[in-house]
């Protein structure tokens, strides 16, 4: 199981961007992480994945445990090697090297020949795309064969929790559908997912367990099936309005303006 | 120190014969310069301490094989050598066809840990900040390198013994090639594909293109940027080393002048910009490329320059930078390099 208890992170020494932010991802589950832009869930997965250092951020207060190990100090390479992998948002893949490249780098940590041998059938059978396309520069993928091959990158670590930044980002309905898909059969074969989308659609229609952040804290958590009736969540971030909602107060148009403006 | 042995030779076969003395020359040039690029590619930053790193590589083989050592402490305004100790007198005793290639080795182990060592201390820090800064840090060092050298093993010329005696050369028809070129041609071909072999299909070769190309995407699949930075300097140097160790009888017949060390490897510079600063490949051509150039202008344009009324006489020594200059003006990311490759 995969903690995080009262995280605050700090960027530049000042920039205050995580106030205390505490969930789980329990073995075997999918747990999505939704919010509007800029809300900090890029944080919280820089945070758990060992990645802060890069951008200048930095753990203040809190922790982040796995299987009740701290992780919170370890580098990027340690963590990866203990099994938790994050695919960073917008792809991010190798462009100029081909993808088998892609995937021997995503490999790096994966020691032994015959574990190694099995994360890559693995991926093959997942992304046949990938396959097909082996020899080629990773570059000139389109979007959505980029993000598989994203993905199927960090599964070469053989990952046991893999924390995904908006996979769905920029992809066509019919891709977003294929990816979801593919979450779906990742965690079926006993990886833990943590899932952080602006589609919140997709996420909780996949997700165990829910949680919404805004401006860096945990607002609402609950089962994700809760989540999606919950009227807030649905008008907010699902973009539905039930029946009965067309009279307004002026309060709650103002608020529902504010939270548009974030997601925006 | 060119030896040509140009006599009877038609024009036809005094340019091959000085394209393979360019050649060479350029094997030293390549490979200074694709360890420049290796650092660059790998680690972002532009060594112009790359140089003195070849420098350092000449002197330790140097004293390894002329069985010299500095006097590191105290030292005196002249650097002062001292002779090996007496038990190590089996060393200076076995045949230089041993000693040679031996004290070659553990000089490619020294500089190799030079390399690692001036990333550690000096550049770790200063991974992200403006290219200027890391420029000048390294302009630094060139400097700081370069003086210590000297002043360790003062600027007098040195001599020290080779496998490969002047007159010992390759014929070919009318052509003759000294032994020593050719070993150097060689040796750079062998490090060269060496290299891309690793490059392409080792595990540390995969874990450098990709830090090159996105360093937090690599830290996410775990690989250590501390590791790739590390390696890429050790490969830098120990390339550096080789071509010192090349140089000395190819070109400097076993007679070490510090000048000459120190501005010949500067070339290098002009090699890997006029290749294409990210391509290592493009180093290799560049490098090949300017020493025949060098060698080529040496014979055929300076005689022509010299007579003119503002008399140059010394063409051949900013011949590589006038060519980087024209190949950038046609191609400014160089023969082979890349602006980005992007999915269209
Ligand atoms: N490297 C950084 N330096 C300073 N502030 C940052 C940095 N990265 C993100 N932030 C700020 O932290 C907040 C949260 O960002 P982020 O975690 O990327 O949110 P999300 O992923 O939910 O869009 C934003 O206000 C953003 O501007
Ligand atoms: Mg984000």
């Amino acid at each position: 199981m995969l903690e995080v208890r009262n995280l605050e992170v700090v960027y530049n020494d000042v920039i205050l961007v995580l106030r205390g932010v505490s969930f789980s991802v329990p073995d075997g589950n999918i747990v999505a992480l939704l919010g509007a832009n800029g809300a900090g869930k890029t944080t919280v997965l820089r945070a758990i994945s060992g990645l802060l250092g890069v951008h200048n951020g930095e753990v203040t207060k809190g922790e982040v445990t796995l299987n009740g190990d701290r992780i919170d100090d370890a580098d990027a390479a340690s963590i990866v090697k203990r099994g938790v992998v994050q695919v960073l948002e917008g792809r991010r893949i190798f462009a100029e090297l081909s993808v088998d490249d892609n995937l021997r780098a995503g490999g790096y940590t994966n020691q032994n020949r015959e574990s190694s041998d099995q994360a890559y059938e693995r991926v093959m059978t997942l992304f046949p795309i990938l396959g097909r396309r082996s020899k080629s520069t990773a570059g000139y993928l389109s979007g959505g064969e980029q993000q598989m091959l994203a993905i199927g990158r960090a599964l070469m670590s053989d990952p046991k929790v893999l924390l995904l930044d908006e996979p769905s980002l920029g992809l066509a309905p019919r891709l977003v559908q294929q990816i979801r898909d593919i979450i779906v059969d990742i965690n079926s074969h006993g990886t833990s997912v943590l899932l952080v989308e602006q589609n919140a659609l997709m996420a909780l229609g996949i997700a165990d367990y829910g949680y919404i952040m805004e401006t860096g804290k945990i607002v609402m958590d609950g089962e994700s099936a809760k989540l999606a009736k919950d009227a807030d969540v649905r008008e907010f971030y699902l973009g539905l309005h039930g029946e009965g909602d067309e009279r307004k107060s002026f309060k709650d148009v103002k608020h529902y303006k504010r939270k548009k403006r974030w997601l925006s | 120190m060119i030896v040509a042995q140009i006599a009877q030779l038609s024009t036809f076969e005094e340019i091959i014969q000085l394209t393979l003395q360019g050649l060479a020359l350029g094997a030293v040039y390549a490979l200074i310069a694709l360890g420049f690029v290796i650092i660059y590619k790998a680690t972002g930053v532009l060594n112009f301490a790359h140089g003195a790193l070849m420098l350092v590589g000449v002197y330790v083989t140097f004293s390894l094989v002329a069985g010299q050592i500095p006097r590191v402490w105290p030292i005196s305004g002249l650097g002062q050598l001292l002779p090996f100790p007496e038990w190590m007198s089996w060393w200076t005793g076995l045949h230089i066809n041993v000693r040679f290639p031996i004290s070659v080795l553990l000089a490619i182990v020294f500089v190799a840990l030079l390399g690692m060592l001036i990333e550690r201390t000096a550049l770790r820090k200063l991974v992200g900040q403006p290219v200027f800064a890391v420029v000048l840090v390294t302009l630094g060092l060139e400097l700081v390198i370069s003086t210590m050298v000297q002043s360790f093993w003062n600027p007098l010329q040195k001599a020290m013994p080779t496998p490969f005696p002047v007159t010992a050369s390759l014929r070919i028809g009318n052509l003759s090639i000294q032994w020593a070129s050719v070993w150097a041609i060689i040796v750079m071909v062998v490090v060269v594909l060496g290299f891309f072999a690793f490059f392409k299909y080792s595990k540390y070769g995969v874990a450098m293109r990709a830090t090159a190309l996105d360093q937090e995407a690599a830290m996410a699949m775990g690989i250590k940027a501390s590791t790739v930075f590390g390696l890429a300097w050790a490969l830098g140097g120990a390339m550096a080393a080789i071509a010192g160790a090349m140089f000395i009888p190819a070109r400097l017949a076993g007679f070490i002048s510090f000048t000459t060390v120190r501005f010949s490897a500067l070339n290098a510079f002009p090699a890997a910009i006029l290749g294409g600063l990210d391509s290592p490949g493009g180093a290799v051509v560049g490098g090949l490329g300017i020493g025949v150039a060098q060698v080529l202008s040496t014979r055929y344009l300076n005689p022509v320059l010299a007579d003119l009324p503002v008399s140059l006489p010394n063409f051949h020594l900013v011949f590589p930078y006038v060519l980087m200059l024209l190949v950038l003006l046609v191609r400014p990311y160089g023969l082979f390099g890349t602006e980005e490759v992007r999915r269209v």
